[in-house]
């Protein structure tokens, strides 16, 4: 059955009826994450209003991570089954994936003016995610440069296994090391330290993100499978105009 | 509602974050219009039996 579904023409047969749903669901969940974080979430004893920015800063690291390890698991998948819908997995996943950890990094920045006295700091943390957005920016020049797209997709993938290391140290970096950015609050032992009336409309801002990051990642999936068949049916054009050429064209004489 | 001294930074990270946003969608949807556009005219341009083989009417 995954065969079937993973086969790029059934692909965009099944995913087409579902885009404008995910759109409107994707769309509805963000404007009542909006309502919640704007008026209902009271301001936090010590940040403030400020708190506020947290509820677009944590959504978008979670997907920066998310869309990575989405990324690695795909790249398994065209390194071992060789599976082309795995490497147009990727590919879509890559610039969603860094424009989401673009927008945590300078939301975070934007919080720790006012919150830390400085835009930066070299913290475990921080550095992490900033070596996760230059992964993400080598992996999308690199498809830029290759321009056989199977030679691109192997090394690629290899690139993104061997980025997929910094994944558990940004998960980790504020434990392994003493960091300036707070330790984890939502999913760690012993529950949640967080209120609730601030931790729900944490958790529907996040679920918001991700349905919003899975809609355009898979209309990114849908357009990329478009664009090879563009560009087989374009080799396929030239290939058929080459045939009833005469030679002096052919050879650009 | 008032957001203190450092509405600045707060309305700055909304208005980044909305931005980049609407770019990712914007582009989308761009991307796609160009793909569908480019595999249209060449569909049109190819005899049938290419367009078979390439199974490019999806």
């Amino acid at each position: 059955m995954w065969t079937r579904l993973a086969h790029p023409g059934n692909f965009q047969r099944w995913t087409a009826p579902l885009m404008p749903w995910l759109a409107g669901v994707s769309g509805a969940l963000l404007a009542f994450g909006l309502y919640l974080t704007w008026f209902t979430v009271p301001p936090d004893y010590q940040q403030g209003e400020t708190v506020r920015i947290m509820y677009i800063h944590v959504p978008a690291a979670w997907l920066g991570v998310f869309f990575y390890g989405a990324m690695a698991v795909s790249a398994i998948g065209t390194l071992v089954w060789r599976h082309p819908l795995a490497d147009v997995a990727q590919r879509a996943a890559a610039p969603i994936g860094a424009a989401f950890t673009l927008i945590c990094l300078v939301t975070g920045s934007l919080w720790g003016k006012p919150m830390w006295g400085t835009y930066w700091v070299w913290d475990a943390r921080l550095t992490s995610m900033l070596v996760l957005f230059l992964i993400y920016c080598g992996i999308i020049a690199l498809w830029r440069t290759i321009e056989d797209p199977n030679r691109a997709a192997r090394a690629i993938a290899i690139l993104t296994l061997v980025g997929a290391v910094n994944l558990p140290i940004i998960k980790f970096s504020v434990n392994w090391w003493s960091t300036l950015h707070q330790p984890a609050s939502i999913m760690r032992m012993g529950g949640s330290s967080i209120d609730p009336s601030m931790l729900y409309p944490l958790l529907e801002m996040i679920l918001a993100f991700t349905l919003l990051g899975i809609t355009l990642h898979l209309n990114a999936m849908r357009t990329e499978i478009l664009r090879r068949r563009v560009r087989s049916l374009t080799i396929r054009e030239a290939e058929r105009l080459d045939d009833g050429a005469p030679l002096g064209a052919i050879r650009g004489l | 509602m008032t957001l203190g001294p450092h509405a600045d930074f707060i309305l700055g990270a909304y208005a980044f974050t909305a931005l980049v946003i609407a770019g990712l969608i914007w582009h989308a949807v761009r991307d796609r219009r160009a793909q569908t556009r480019a595999l249209t005219a060449l569909q049109a341009a190819s005899p049938p039996s290419a367009r078979s083989r390439t199974g490019a009417e999806a």
